[in-house]
């Protein structure tokens, strides 16, 4: 049984995106129901109860056998808060593929709850979006 | 492909899944956004007005475990969004049980 992201929806949607909890719920009950996913992204803040969730997301999503599973750094203000999620990363050999900065013109959005993208589209998040969105579609070479 | 977003609550994830949803529409794809949180806020990231967002129901518990179900049940239970952007709503995982 493979259910909705199962099948190919070749025909439904070229683009998928789930939005899901930090407990995968979704992929990881009997019967659940969006495991296939082709790539997790694991939105992380650089803080410690941030990073201890997204470490319980990137061993389940291990033991799962998602495909591919990456982190996104989100609401980051220094470059130096990154190395925060060095452990993280060096114990689950898990690629950090983006950087979301904090963003005020985000956050005033999200307050008023209207997209980023609509109000704030010259914002650093919609712009790092963006590029996450360029890299997430750009062909993969092949490796050798 | 398909993309999940997840992250612990306060994050980002859900605007980042929207935004995320949205660049790539507006680069040319067409786009399936599946709420699969237990409190659904992808719809507001989005931009769809709330009156919609509250009228969304779950898809069945059987567009997430049958063969050949998905694709139907998406037409019927979608709302559009912005950039061509269709939005359903996951099955409640209790429900989605068995299989």
């Amino acid at each position: 049984m493979r259910g909705l992201l199962g099948e190919l929806l070749s025909t439904q949607a070229e683009m998928t995106v789930v939005d899901m909890e930090a407990g995968l719920e979704h992929l990881s009950r009997s019967g659940g129901t969006l495991r296939y996913v082709d790539h997790l992204l694991v939105v992380v803040e650089p803080y410690a109860k941030a990073i201890e969730t997204a470490r319980r997301t990137v061993r389940l999503a291990q033991e799962l056998g998602i495909a591919r599973i990456s982190l996104l750094a989100s609401k980051v203000r220094e470059d130096s808060e990154l190395a925060l999620l060095d452990p993280l990363r060096a114990e689950f050999a898990v690629e950090l593929i983006g950087v979301v900065p904090y963003d005020d013109a985000a956050r005033l959005a999200d307050r008023a709850g209207l997209p980023p993208i609509e109000v704030a589209p010259d914002s650093a998040l919609v712009k790092a979006v963006g590029r996450l969105a360029e890299s997430l579609t750009a062909p993969r070479p092949a490796l050798v | 492909m398909k993309v999940a977003v997840s992250g612990k609550g306060g994050t980002g994830k859900t605007t980042i899944a929207a935004t995320l949803a949205r660049c790539l529409a507006r680069r040319g794809y067409r786009v399936l956004a599946i709420d699969g949180d237990s409190n659904p806020n992808l719809a507001m990231s989005l931009g769809i007005d709330a009156a919609r967002a509250d009228a969304m129901r779950p898809m069945p518990a059987r567009a997430m475990t049958e063969d050949g179900a998905a694709a139907s049940l998406v037409d019927e239970y979608a709302i559009a969004g912005p950039d061509g952007i269709r939005l359903v709503l996951a099955a409640k995982v209790d429900q989605a049980g068995g299989g």
